[in-house]
Formats: C-alpha cells, sequence, structure tokens
C-alpha cells in the first residue's frame, strides 16, 4: 500500500506514493519548499477523508493556515491536530490546539502526541508532519534527540501512520543526520540546480520498498503546490 | 532514617519512606509525568522542614512554581539550578544557572554538576533535591554518570541532602540502565499500563505490587479502577454509590436502576472508580459483563429483609466476588425493624459485614476503608 502525496507527477516516480506506515526525512536548505511539500501532503489525505496530525515547530497553526489557504487547500471541517511547539516563544494560546509550553519537556511532548494519537485513532488517522525535527536539537542534547526520535518513529509507525519530517540541513551535524537516517524510512532531498539556482530540484536519496529515480527530479511551485516535471 | 514521601502507599513499599540522605532513582516510562510526582515528594518534604533544591532541565522554575502551585504544593523558599532557560533564549533568575545545555555534553554535565555542588554547600540544613532530569546528561556515557554520582553521594551524606533523581528510559541498553541504577540506594518504577486505550500509572519498588496513581488536582493518588456495588433490588445500591461519591450518575427509571450507576470517588490520597449493578434477576447478564477487570466488591444487603439475602449471595456468585476482596454493607440500619449486625453476620455466613445507612451516610467511608484494606493487602497487577 502507498500514500500518496499529492504531488501533481511525483506519485507515478515513486510507485505511487511513500509506502504506508513509514517515516521519511525531509531535508533541504530555508526556502526550498519542505514546508509547502508538508502542507500538501496533510491536505491530499484531508481531501480523502483521512485524519492527520500535524506538529509544529516553526509557525504557529494559524500561520499554516492561512499559507495552506493561499493554495486553496481549505481545512475546516476536516480532521486535523496541530500540535504547537511554536507558541511558547510568543506566549500565544489557540484554541483546537495542543499547546507545547516546554519544548525542552519531552516528557510533555511525548504525552500530548500519544493523546492526539489517541483522540483521532477511529477517525481514519493516516498521516503526520513534523515541521521540523531539527528545531528540537536546538533545546535538547543531541543524544537524547536522537533516543527521542527513535520512541517518536516508532509510535508512529505503530499507530500506522505515515510521516514526513523536515530537517533544516544547517541546524543539525552531519552525525546527527545519519543517526535520523538510520531511524527512518526514506530521504527526500530538496533544494536547487547549482548551476542555474531558480530550477529546484528534489533528490529521493532512499525510499522503503522503492526503486527510486537516480536523477533529480525537477519540479516548481506553483499555484496549486509543488508540480513535478513529468 | 527514613523520611515521608507524602505518598502512604509508597512509604509503606519502601518500609516507612525514602533513606535520608541517600541518592533515590526514580526509573520512569515515557508517558508519565514524572516531575509532578517528584513534586509531591518534594513539597511534602519541605513541609517537614527540609530545604528545597529543584535542578531543571526541561522547563524553566516559573512553569514549575506555577504547576507547585496549581496543586496546592509547598513551594517555599525553594532553591533553583536552572539548566534550561538560557538554552531557551530566556532570562532567569534563578540562583544557578547553566549557561547552555546543547552545545557540549560533557561541559553541560561538569558545569551542573559544579552548580549542584555548590548549592548543597551553600543552602543550610536538612535538604532534599530533585534532579529533573537525568538522561539528559546520557550523552556523556552511563559509566561517567554513574562514576560522578558516586561521587556526588560523599557530598549529599556532607551536606544532608537526599537527592531524588528522575530518570526517562527512552530506550537505554540493560547495561547502560545497571550502570544508573546501580549507583543508586533506591531505585523506584514509575510507569504505565496500555489497557483498552487507557493509560494508567503505576509506581514499584523493588518486588513489590504496582501501585496505580493518578495525579489529580490535589496530588498523587492512589487510583482503584474498579469497585462493584451489587445487591438484591432495593437493598440502596444506588444510594450507597451517591453517598459515596461526589459526582454520581444514575440511569434509572422510577428510582430503579436499569442499567448502571457510576461514581467517582475522590478522598485524600485516593481516586476509585465506582460502578453499580441492576437488582433484578432479568439483568443478571449484565453482572457478568459489569464483573470484569473488577478490584473489589460492595454487597449492598436490605437488613429488614432476610429474606432477599439468598439473592444476595447468588449476585455475589455471579460477579465473581467470592474470587476477589468484597465487604457487606448492612444497608438500613437506621429503620427499627432492622436486623442486628450478628444476626446478619450468621445468616450470611460472612465476617466482613459492615452496618450502614446510605440515607444517612452512616458507616460508608469506614466499610470504603475496609475494602480497600483488604484489596491492597491481596492486589498485585
Amino acid at each position: 500500500m502507498r500514500i500518496n502525496t499529492g504531488i501533481e507527477n511525483l506519485d507515478e516516480k515513486i510507485e505511487g506514493g511513500i509506502p504506508q506506515f513509514s517515516s521519511v526525512l525531509l531535508v533541504g536548505p530555508p526556502g526550498s519548499g519542505k514546508t509547502t511539500f508538508c502542507n500538501q501532503f496533510i491536505y491530499k489525505g484531508l481531501e480523502q477523508n483521512e485524519a492527520a496530525i500535524y506538529i509544529l515547530f516553526n509557525a504557529p497553526p494559524d500561520e499554516v493556515k492561512r499559507s495552506m489557504e493561499k493554495f486553496g487547500w481549505r481545512i475546516e471541517g476536516k480532521i486535523i491536530v496541530f500540535i504547537d511547539v511554536y507558541s511558547w516563544q510568543v506566549g500565544g494560546i489557540e484554541k483546537d490546539t495542543y499547546i507545547i509550553n516546554n519544548p525542552a519537556d519531552l516528557n510533555e511532548f511525548n504525552i500530548k502526541i500519544s493523546q492526539a494519537i489517541k483522540e483521532l485513532q477511529d477517525k481514519n488517522l493516516k498521516r503526520c508532519c513534523i515541521d521540523a525535527i531539527s528545531t528540537l536539537y536546538l533545546y535538547v542534547p543531541k543524544d537524547l534527540c536522537a533516543k527521542f526520535s527513535s520512541v517518536l518513529f516508532a509510535k508512529l509507525k505503530s499507530s500506522k501512520l505515515t510521516s514526513l519530517s523536515t530537517v533544516e540541513k544547517d541546524v543539525i551535524e552531519a552525525k546527527d543526520m545519519a543517526t535520523l537516517e538510520a531511524l527512518t524510512d526514506g530521504t527526500i532531498e530538496l533544494g536547487f540546480d547549482p548551476m542555474a539556482y531558480t530550477q529546484r530540484l528534489m533528490w529521493i536519496r532512499r525510499l522503503k520498498d522503492t526503486k527510486p529515480p537516480l536523477e533529480a527530479i525537477r519540479f516548481t511551485i506553483t499555484d496549486k503546490g509543488l508540480v513535478v516535471e513529468k | 532514617m527514613k523520611i515521608s514521601t507524602g505518598i502512604q502507599k509508597l512509604d509503606e513499599i519502601l518500609g516507612g519512606g525514602i533513606e535520608s540522605n541517600s541518592a533515590v532513582l526514580f526509573l520512569t516510562g515515557t508517558l508519565i509525568d514524572k516531575s509532578s510526582f517528584s513534586q509531591h515528594i518534594l513539597s511534602t518534604r519541605i513541609l517537614e522542614g527540609d530545604k528545597g533544591i529543584y535542578l531543571t532541565t526541561s522547563k524553566p522554575p516559573s512553569v514549575i512554581l506555577k504547576n507547585m502551585y496549581e496543586h496546592g504544593w509547598e513551594s517555599e523558599g525553594m532553591v533553583f539550578i536552572d539548566c534550561i532557560s538560557s538554552t531557551l533564549k530566556q532570562e532567569s533568575d534563578a540562583s544557578y544557572v547553566l549557561k547552555s545545555l546543547v552545545t557540549r555534553p560533557e561541559e553541560a554535565w561538569e558545569e551542573t554538576l559544579k552548580l549542584l555542588e555548590k548549592a548543597l554547600k551553600e543552602t543550610p540544613g536538612l535538604k532534599t533535591v530533585v534532579f529533573d532530569c537525568l538522561e539528559v546528561f546520557m550523552g556523556v556515557g552511563a559509566k561517567r554518570v554513574a562514576n560522578d554520582i558516586k561521587k556526588l553521594k560523599n557530598i549529599l551524606e556532607d551536606t544532608k541532602s537526599t537527592c531524588l533523581f528522575l530518570f526517562t528510559d527512552w530506550g537505554y541498553s540493560k547495561e547502560e540502565l545497571e550502570e544508573v541504577c546501580n549507583v543508586m540506594d533506591t531505585v523506584i518504577r514509575l510507569d504505565t499500563i496500555e489497557k483498552k486505550l487507557l493509560w494508567m500509572n503505576y509506581f514499584q519498588y523493588d518486588e513489590s505490587p504496582k501501585i496505580l496513581f493518578q495525579i489529580t488536582s490535589v496530588g498523587v493518588s492512589i487510583y482503584v479502577p474498579k469497585i462493584l456495588v451489587t445487591g438484591p433490588f432495593g437493598a440502596g445500591k444506588s444510594s450507597t454509590i451517591h453517598s459515596l461519591s461526589e459526582k454520581s450518575v444514575s440511569i434509572d427509571k422510577l428510582g430503579t436502576t436499569i442499567a448502571l450507576d457510576h461514581g467517582y470517588i475522590e478522598k485524600k490520597g485516593l481516586v476509585c472508580d465506582i460502578f453499580g449493578t441492576p437488582g433484578q434477576e432479568r439483568f443478571d447478564w449484565i453482572l457478568k459483563i459489569l464483573s470484569r477487570d473488577v478490584w473489589g466488591v460492595i454487597l449492598v444487603v436490605d437488613s429488614t429483609k432476610p429474606e432477599t439475602f439468598e439473592r444476595a449471595k447468588e449476585m455475589l456468585e455471579k460477579v465473581r466476588g467470592y474470587e476477589i476482596p468484597f465487604v457487606v454493607f448492612a444497608n438500613k440500619q437506621d429503620l427499627p425493624n432492622a436486623l442486628s449486625l450478628e444476626e446478619i453476620k450468621r445468616i450470611l455466613g460472612f465476617e466482613d459485614v459492615i452496618p450502614t445507612s446510605a440515607i444517612k451516610k452512616e458507616g460508608i467511608e469506614e466499610g470504603l476503608k475496609i475494602l480497600f484494606d483488604k484489596i491492597f493487602k491481596l492486589k498485585t497487577i
């Protein structure tokens, strides 16, 4: 079984989508399209009447909703839980949200995620995004980040969730990136063509049960979100 | 010397409390609010005259103080070793502040130990320390952590300090855990059991039974998930539940329960979910369903109607009450034609019969206490 990404022409290149129950890293520099990729992935699920969990480190839920609306992805009435690990910095409180007040408190984080999974368990919960898991490394020692990520990915898998976790390339060291890769089922890298900087590129570095295309995939960001060239 | 944790059941399984001037490890699962658990203990120690020292690596002191205040826990004069605020880029007015938790693990560990040692030496009198939490420093290796704690134990002894180390097991190896556990004087486990999508917290020391608990608005409370109240039609089961419980719901029709009653007891240090059964024979099929996972049974009989006692015994049988702790409430003792306690005991053939009046709320609490004592004497999960 595959989970479609909602990105035009991408699913065809990866045998129909991301293998279900897998955890995939989305790596790239700022502005490379990671967040839009996540938004699109989440919306595709919601559109198909699936439920989703969206864990936000870098923006509050309202901002994410607004940027989704720009692409015409309206999520009112859809079943989604935002876990807000951003607003603690500004003291903002939003309704319908699980707020994490202490980003370094992994117990609290783990309990809230488990509660969210429990809440949506019988509501066709299929997808989860974490944007960006690398932010955790700013507040928690690396060794513990790795331990926690391992518990987290195992929990997502056992809860039958297919997840995307974004990684800001400059925030974590190569060694820690390697650890994260060992805990996950795939890595998709987003970036730009070094020869023509306006050309966006995507590399499927590895993906479980999939023969990924070897060459870089060219894509653009249009008013329909990410669109991969045929 | 043993000192109390303020959690009666925990003191009991520890043989009177935790050893003073020692190192205690709370080894916890990933779904436990270990901070709150330790704050309850710390507040008890402060009330008994200790100075409280709180080392935090995951939330700023203000958050800890707020949580303690909301639970009504004493935090007077608490000294903070703040290892997180600077990492979160927040101001800290704590007495001891760590510069950064995340840059170099060795440096963070050494600095933290230095701050703790300083706090221990500079704070006068008997002290209880919460070290929240130790696994943050596992990046330096379990051996290193264990060795340094061994050294720290001398300082604990010298400065008359008891240290509660909190440690969540995020999947460490058996060897790593053993290193850390072996250096401690006492290791208490806090974990969760998942059952039908519900998590139940428990604590356990050594080979003791697993004691379930919840952290409620008043603190750590022992949790009894299911007590069943049964008995013949009209014996006063619903009234008994109502008088036991603040919040109770009865699904009834003209004053007689047709489905079930539910109540919730929250007494000092104890919370309990309590379920009633209907008394009529045509609903006996429900008894079997309700009897699953029951911890104890209260059999309510009408003291004025000995002719219903056979039916009462039949119901006890049907909820498998003979296999688990049970007590009999000889209800309606306030009525003039009530049989005497001795007579009721003789007819039923049971010893634990408590005279009660649900209407006048008499004998109910005493009876419940007897049942809980029986449960905790026997119950292991």
